[in-house]
């Protein structure tokens, strides 16, 4: 019976006299609550003096901590919602164990000093810089819209980010805390001032679509003018060609008459004067004569000689 | 299911185990101690029972058979299998069956294959994790342009594991750091272009995404491999979308009213090109129809003419007499006036064509033979 008890005592010192550190865990030792040792951060089992010290795990992986997002006005009086998210990791359990103690009092220390940041650096800044990034350049400009695109940035969202990170890690360094980077994970406006913008957007677009159809009507115009511009020049030439053509055939004829009749004027009018009147006189002709035209003669001459 | 294999379930779980072996191992001491008082008066060199060996063969036999049972197990296809000794990374397993030390082994198993999807601006599948935050679902696709305008996009991001040991030990939550860092990147990229060129560029803009994403995985050692990151829906946010319709149909119409016009353009022109053609062909038919009669004219009148010479008088007289001839059958009364008297002389009327006619016989034969004609006078 003796045997089984000691036994058994010796079963239970040795299980309590070893432990095990998993991947992606620290461990910091602690006799009667007192820290003892260094930290051990490689996984693998490990030996300690059983009853009296104490396993303190802690995570070695890398933690998110994700910020409630905050309404901030901006330096130019834009209300924004900024939503901010950090990946930090415990360097220090030893630190971390005896200034936070616990993973909640981490988080509520990292919201009052990230928050405090964004909302300084926020509150200081344009709009811009915190939508835009150093990195911004001309190339993403697309031709229309506000005359907002030529501010410069100074800053940009990305240096700001590294400002936060850089003020908040003088802080939490001395936590055994170190912060990866703090990301701006959203920026948006708030409702009202959201409706603002989206009036000016739509104010924007009828701009633009009146600018487009005003166009058209310009090009519709032009297409017009040119057009009847096209025709009279189309109608003037022709009738220029056709004109000189038959001017050039008009003198030709007159030559070639001119020519022929000069041989004898006085019978070309006698023939015409005949061809004249087979022309002029049609059926049911009513003919008044004078007394002294040739034709007459001729009638006269015929009753006398009847 | 990736968080089936989720470690950080149970980090505690070693020494649960640790625990079960010590009952298994009092166990097996207390069926001892229940032996021995089995032979009290015999003496200790007595053999046990062949019934009470057999029990305690049993004990050892199922003791060996639970420590096989957990020494083996199966890696299926697409999945890899991380060994842990004493909570320390030890290999990786292939798929198939493999071995390991029960107690101071574990394997954790983790699909390598799969491809994960996060969706952000929609939820395709109802009873997902994400989906009690429908509210903030709107929010999470509205961004800010450079040019300070809001655009909405959805989109996808698509990642598989790289790397299991990475994967299950660097970085809590992977799922999570993904989201985050989708968002951050995209709005940062986002931010520092312009509305139109969002719009006008999202091939570009899912590139640098994922490349941004990426590096950024890689620098937490996150042990995952984006596999595409897709922009879905690229969009004026809902209330300003209908005048961005508007801009569309305005270029519509800028267009329309460019064919219109070139549509009455290209009805007129030919035409107007046609008919001056004509007016030009018909010009020179009148030329060459001029130019032809003149001529015949004047050939008509030269031959004409050269018989003229020879007998002027009598020809004169002939051919204003065939003229009259011609015409005045059609000659319905002649009314004469005299000049002198300026008044109206007696008409001579025909009547009727036939007497002229008659007349006119006469007169030709009268010239065909003149001495009849001297005759009557």
């Amino acid at each position: 019976m003796k045997l089984v008890v000691f036994i058994l005592i010796l079963l239970f010192i040795g299980y309590n006299s070893v432990y095990v550190v998993n991947e992606g865990q620290q461990v910091i030792l602690t006799q009667f609550g007192e820290p003892v040792g260094t930290k051990v951060v490689d996984a693998g089992l490990y030996f300690k003096i059983p009853m009296i010290q104490k396993v303190n795990y802690f995570d070695k992986r890398i933690l998110k901590w994700d910020g409630e997002p905050n309404e901030i006005p901006t330096n130019d009086k834009m209300f924004i919602w900024v939503d901010t998210t950090a990946r930090w990791k415990i360097v220090d359990p030893l630190l971390f164990w005896q200034r936070l103690k616990t993973m909640n009092r981490a988080t509520l220390t990292m919201d009052d000093l990230i928050n405090g940041a964004v909302r300084d650096f926020v509150t200081k800044n344009n709009l811009a810089e915190i939508i835009r990034s150093s990195d911004w350049n001309e190339a993403y400009v697309s031709s229309t819209e506000s005359a907002t695109r030529k501010e410069k940035i100074l800053i940009g969202r990305d240096q700001f980010s590294q400002l936060v990170l850089d003020n908040v890690s003088k802080i939490t360094n001395g936590f055994g805390i170190e912060i990866l980077d703090v990301l701006v994970k959203r920026v948006n406006y708030t409702n009202q001032v959201r409706e603002k913008v989206y009036s000016r957007m739509i104010s924007e677009r009828e701009r633009i679509a009146a600018q487009k159809r005003s166009e058209g009507e310009a090009k519709k115009a032009e297409i017009l003018g040119e057009m009847a511009r096209r025709l009279k020049e189309i109608q003037s030439q022709a009738y220029l060609e056709a004109e000189t053509i038959r001017g050039t055939a008009d003198a030709k004829a007159t030559a070639i008459y001119g020519k022929a009749y000069n041989k004898d004027p006085e019978f070309y009018a006698f023939i015409t004067t005949l061809d004249g009147y087979k022309k002029i006189i049609g059926n049911n002709t009513k003919l008044i004569i004078q007394s002294d035209a040739p034709l007459y003669k001729y009638l006269k001459d015929f009753n006398k000689g009847f | 299911m990736p968080e089936n294999n989720n470690p950080w379930g149970g980090p505690g779980r070693k020494p649960t185990d640790l625990d079960e072996l010590i009952q298994k191992g009092l166990k097996k001491l207390f069926n001892i101690k229940q032996k021995k008082p089995g032979f009290p008066g015999n003496g200790g060199g007595t053999p046990p029972t062949p019934s009470k060996m057999n029990f305690g063969y049993l004990i050892t036999f199922l003791i060996i058979l639970f420590l096989l049972y957990q020494s083996v197990y199966q890696i299926q296809p697409g999945e890899q299998g991380v060994v842990l000794r004493f909570g320390q990374y030890y290999r990786n397993t292939p798929p198939g069956l493999n071995f390991l030390i029960p107690i101071i082994e574990k394997v954790v198993k983790v699909d390598v294959e799969s491809i994960r999807k996060e969706e952000f601006g929609f939820r395709k599948n109802i009873g997902d994790q994400f989906t009690s935050r429908n509210a903030n679902i709107d929010l999470e696709s509205l961004m800010l342009t450079a040019d300070k305008n809001v655009i909405q996009i959805n989109w996808v991001v698509q990642y598989k594991i790289r790397d299991p040991e990475h994967f299950l030990f660097n970085i809590e939550n992977p799922r999570a750091a993904v989201r985050d860092i989708s968002e951050s990147v995209l709005r940062r990229l986002v931010g520092n272009r312009d509305f139109n060129f969002v719009l006008d560029n999202r091939g570009e803009l899912a590139n640098s995404t994922q490349k941004e994403m990426q590096e950024l995985l890689n620098k937490y050692s996150s042990g995952l491999q984006l596999v595409v990151v897709q922009l879905l829906d690229v969009n004026p946010p809902d209330p300003v979308r209908p005048s961005f319709n508007d801009v569309n149909e305005a270029d519509q119409d800028k267009i329309r009213l460019g064919n219109e016009a070139e549509k009455l353009s290209n009805e007129k022109l030919p035409k107007a090109l046609g008919q001056a053609k004509r007016l030009i062909e018909e010009a020179q038919g009148y030329a060459i129809e001029r130019t032809n009669n003149s001529k015949g004219d004047v050939a008509r009148f030269n031959s004409i003419y050269k018989e003229y010479k020879n007998a002027k008088k009598v020809t004169r007289t002939r051919m204003y007499i065939e003229t009259i001839k011609d015409v005045f059958p059609n000659i319905k009364e002649i009314i004469m006036l005299d000049k002198g008297k300026g008044g109206m002389i007696p008409i001579i009327n025909f009547g009727n064509a036939q007497g002229l006619d008659d007349l006119l016989k006469e007169d030709t034969r009268d010239r065909r033979s003149q001495t009849s004609s001297k005759e009557l006078k």
